[in-house]
């Protein structure tokens, strides 16, 4: 019976994520599969909840099913009335049509990465939050919010109650919240199911906005190195929120690309804002990936700036914006409410810090390679990228791969950044972070072997 | 140098080959074969067989340490609600620092001057607490004298 009211608190999170993204894909504009739409609806509709429940709380408010789901539901009515008036379902089924031609070694692949879902919804459910992170972080905040049917900063200020990292984003506390209103009480079994949906969302996700840049055998390529790299697999079953982290940052930078691919469609710009907010929304480490995709789009825009045409220059200036809007906003609450973060704060921002840090960089550069050539976390991947860029360098920075390279190496060297100027003993810091920071570059990875995999083997002949 | 990017070229050529990417892709399905059975044998097959059919809070015992969670369990019962708690204790790992907290709430968890101090496989004494309720030789509850 609980895992039934786990399941219709994620459908109506699909319900409340639905509207915003049929607004954001354009009423009756055909393009995304129905499966792309639904993954979206679950992903954005956990946030959406998540941050109304936030401000709920700042409003002094206590959530509750009802006050939460009433606006969704007027709004959900709203959209489908418009959607009927608009055919909308006869076109979303028009656009799943022509699926054929699935050989062998796709069905090997297809049936891997579904064995590999369920295997993690298994490995999941057998045992309750255990991690060090996902019962002081994260479960504990949960139970919490759900006992007090509110964020209640009071308690997170008081020194006395030692709340571990009170300035952490809350979206997957307040997610795992949301869940125990369902279930009545604080199951920490059960709620670990958010994981590998949210695997099984990114797999959908993942593969369908790869499948519109890189045709559809590269992307179930991609899509299968990804599924089966045990480290990625492994953190959609233990209630960290790196998973979120990496689903949020991955498809906001793809649907980035695939604006600047893909004739500047806004709507990919638009989801990219959506998820990036949302990468922000869901750990501190968000703040410094989502830098990545500004950065990106600003390299683009000075590249492409006589190509561009005004209303892409304006829709970009725009993304920007909301971006910055949404860290300058984060960055005030952090400051009015007095938080501090033990790894990255105001005082390790100075030059000093970083060039008397210098010493750590060959530190750094083996953590690196060690993840490079260690195939029991990472499979081969993080070795194909290195061989790739190696012997594909001038591939890797040629036409509009180079974005996805440029993305890439920012990730890498931010974190090398990260550790330089850390206050953390850099040993300590690299041997319980080092690997999790990399995995948050994972889905970029998969991404750019995908991408070159189609360059070279499969050339343009089966994209769109 | 030369040779070396003669050695490259020739090793880029090849790597543009079709054989090369099903040899890749053969050695990556391998690979995640192995480690999956590696995973599976050296461990996880064992621990699946041990939680199958537990129920929840035999569950949380399985993860949280049996003896552990009974304590935790005990001191639910003892400390009344609404009051607030301190942890002396000598932990496997520094995991056990959050099962106390998380398992204990709504107690709340006061590091500076809680009502209650719960003692775990230590001998922990302080001035003005008093004996509450034992567990165990090493495992009992202080209170603050009122």
């Amino acid at each position: 019976m609980e895992i039934l009211s786990i399941i219709l608190s994620f459908l109506c999170a699909a319900l409340a994520g639905f509207s915003p993204v049929f607004w954001t894909l354009g009423a009756g504009r055909p393009g995304f599969p129905k499966a792309e739409k639904a993954a979206l609806s679950f992903v954005v509709g956990f946030g959406v909840i998540s941050f109304q429940m936030f401000v709920y709380s700042l409003l002094g408010i206590r959530y509750g099913i009802a006050n939460i789901m009433f606006p969704h539901v007027i709004i959900f009515c709203f959209t489908s009335m418009r959607m009927l008036k608009k055919g909308e379902a006869a076109k979303i089924d028009a656009s799943a049509a022509g699926r054929n031609g699935f050989g062998r070694i796709d069905i090997f692949m297809a049936a891997v990465i579904a064995f590999q879902v369920l295997h993690t919804f298994f490995r999941a459910l057998i045992k309750p939050m255990d991690s060090f992170d996902s019962i002081g972080n994260f479960a504990f905040k949960a139970k919490l919010f759900f006992f007090e049917r509110a964020v209640d900063y009071g308690m997170f200020l008081d020194p006395s109650v030692n709340i571990q990292h009170p300035d952490y984003p809350l979206f997957l506390p307040l997610s795992e919240a949301w869940m125990y209103l369902f279930a009545g009480r604080a199951n920490d079994l059960l709620v670990k199911m958010l994981f590998p949906a949210l695997l099984l969302a990114f797999v959908i996700l993942f593969y369908y906005s790869l499948r519109r840049l890189l045709g559809r055998r590269a992307a179930l390529v991609s899509t299968f190195f990804i599924a089966t790299i045990p480290h990625f697999v492994n953190y959609a079953t233990i209630g960290y929120a790196e998973f979120p982290l990496i689903l949020f940052f991955t498809l906001s930078f793809i649907y980035l690309f695939s604006w600047i691919s893909r004739n500047k469609d806004d709507r990919f710009l638009h989801l990219s804002a959506i998820l990036a907010v949302l990468a922000l929304w869901s750990k501190q480490e968000g703040a410094m990936l989502i830098l990545i995709n500004m950065a990106v789009l600003a390299l683009y825009l000075v590249i492409s700036r006589r190509a561009l045409r005004r209303p892409s220059v304006t829709d970009a200036v725009y993304y920007i914006f909301v971006i910055a809007l949404a860290m300058g906003s984060r960055l005030a609450f952090i400051g009015f409410m007095g938080f501090e973060n033990e790894t990255v704060n105001q005082s390790t921002f100075g030059l000093s810090v970083a060039l008397r840090n210098l010493d750590r960089i060959p530190l750094i550069l083996y953590e690196y390679q060690k993840h490079i050539f260690g195939p029991k976390k990472w499979n081969l991947s993080l070795f194909i990228f290195f061989l790739g860029l190696v012997l594909h360098y001038r591939r890797a920075f040629r036409g509009e791969f180079k974005y996805i390279t440029i993305g890439v190496l920012l990730g890498f060297v931010g974190y090398a950044a990260v550790f330089v100027i850390t206050p953390l003993e850099i040993r300590y810091h690299l041997q319980t972070a080092g690997s999790r920071l990399l995995l948050h570059m994972i889905g970029l990875v998969a991404f750019w072997i995908g991408y070159l995999t189609k360059e070279i083997y499969f050339g343009e002949d089966n994209i769109h | 140098m030369s040779v070396i990017a003669g050695y490259m070229k020739r090793f880029r050529n090849y790597t543009e080959k079709k054989t090369f990417m099903r040899a890749v892709f053969a050695a990556w399905v391998f690979l995640w074969a192995l480690f999956l059975m590696r995973g599976l044998v050296k461990g996880e097959f064992a621990e699946y067989k041990a939680l199958w059919g537990l129920n929840l809070k035999e569950k949380r015992a399985y993860v949280t340490g049996t003896e552990f969670y009974e304590f935790l369990n005990f001191c639910k019962k003892n400390i009344p609600a609404g009051n607030d708690f301190m942890v002396r204790a000598e932990y496997d790992t520094s995991l056990g620092y959050f099962w106390a907290p998380y398992h204990l709430y709504p107690l709340v968890r006061n590091i500076r001057n809680p009502k209650y101090i719960i003692c775990y496989k230590t001998k922990y004494e302080k001035e003005g607490y008093e004996l509450a309720v034992r567990l165990g030789r090493d495992k009992y509850i202080l209170r603050l004298k009122k």
